[in-house]
């Protein structure tokens, strides 16, 4: 349902022009995006006053407002149909008028946002179109271009390596059309980066939990480790305990704009208990506990 | 830096009908950077979606500079206050990831 102008300003319909300006500076300081960056209802809330006062504050507008409600954009239609009506009396009234599709007025209005023109011109920048670009983690890893739809036009950006999840970039001038001159708005992109199914992120370093069986933790050994550019072989300490981490500098993810510079990956260490003992392993375990507990006696 | 990633002041002030005086007053606040070649004055490309907000706090919202000055600084902590929630909340999805 359409709101009423006169409330979405919070003023009386007889405000006078300088209660209607007021009214609207006092909200548009409120609720105005570049107040409230990342703030979706203020955004939202904005346009509604911008609209509001896009009417209220042009004497003619605001007069087939007052007439003529929320089709106020229609006025002349009406009019004419008025006319009309004069020479066939039974012909429908304001409500039932044959006013489908938008004008041109109605795309002019429906553009302006995001503040007014510089002293009195009416000149308003484009509307500013949001995005989301999904990328799995592997394609977050690498520098890559991707085309991307928006509102009709194939728009093709570079997406550098590094992005994070929720990260957004801006791409100036490829929103919505100017009106009467003004520049167009932004592109935001915003990214979202599925998570890793075996590496967990966090900014630019990665983490992963790597299984070793006993005979390796106890004794020393080699291991084989999985990064994000391939498999590494890592020496592992006789003696190692579970939960030990091991850092691979430069092994992370690479950091955003920084060209060829990584993060670190931080290897945990999960020592696996065997399970299933043969009858001989557990000999083996008893004899090895009796040698533990002389030695600690 | 090259002078292709450099605005003339003028020219910057006339494609977005502000006063460069206004431009000026932005820089002897400290909020912009200004360089300056051959004694013309220049804008960094990458400043000029910055220098477009607060052009749009001063002309279309009637904040005087001073305000300009106070909402920039608060701008500024909260964008470094969002980066850093943005952080915790990965670092807590980490832990959350672990938990059975």
């Amino acid at each position: 349902m359409p709101k009423d102008y006169y409330q979405v300003l919070g003023v009386p319909r007889n405000a006078t022009a300088d209660d209607i300006k007021k009214a609207y500076r006092k909200l548009a300081r409120k609720h105005h995006p570049d107040l409230n960056p990342n703030n979706a209802e203020a955004k939202k809330r904005f346009q509604e006053i911008n609209e509001a006062n896009e009417v209220l504050n042009d004497p003619e507008s605001r007069k087939k407002y007052d007439q003529y409600g929320d089709q106020w954009k229609h006025a002349k239609q009406f009019e004419q149909a008025k006319r009309e009506q004069g020479a066939r009396p039974n012909s429908g009234g304001p409500g039932d008028g044959p006013f489908g599709g938008g004008s041109a007025d109605e795309e002019d209005f429906f553009g302006s946002m995001f503040g007014g023109g510089r002293r009195g011109q009416v000149k308003f920048r484009g509307q500013d179109y949001q995005t989301e670009l999904h990328l799995e983690s592997a394609a977050a890893y690498r520098t890559h271009k991707q085309t991307l739809s928006v509102n009709g036009r194939q728009i093709r950006i570079t997406v550098p390596a590094g992005v994070e999840n929720e990260q957004s970039i801006r791409i100036p001038g490829q929103g919505g059309p100017g009106v009467n001159g003004g520049p167009n708005g932004d592109l935001y992109i915003t990214f979202i980066v599925a998570p890793h199914p075996r590496f967990k992120r966090v900014g630019k370093d990665l983490f992963i939990t790597q299984d070793l069986d006993l005979p390796t933790a106890m004794l020393g050994g080699e291991v084989t480790v999985e990064t994000m550019d391939g498999k590494v072989k890592l020496k592992v300490a006789p003696e190692t305990q579970n939960g030990t981490k091991v850092k691979l500098k430069g092994k992370g993810f690479p950091v955003y704009k920084q060209e060829g510079q990584f993060g670190d990956l931080f290897v945990t260490y999960n020592v696996k208990l065997p399970t299933g003992l043969s009858e001989r392993e557990q000999a083996l375990f008893r004899e090895l506990a009796a040698i533990r507990n002389t030695a600690s006696a | 830096m090259t002078t292709e990633q450099l605005i003339a002041v003028e020219v910057f002030a006339t494609h977005q009908g502000v006063d460069a005086t206004f431009v000026q007053a932005l820089h002897e606040r400290g909020l912009i950077r200004i360089t300056v070649v051959q004694e013309r004055h220049y804008l960094e490309q990458d400043e000029l979606a910055r220098i477009e907000q607060l052009a749009r706090l001063h002309y279309d919202l009637d904040i005087n500079l001073e305000g300009i000055e106070a909402i920039s600084h608060l701008l500024e902590r909260m964008d470094a206050t969002h980066r850093d929630l943005h952080a915790l909340r990965q670092r807590l999805r980490l832990y959350e990831q672990d938990e059975p």
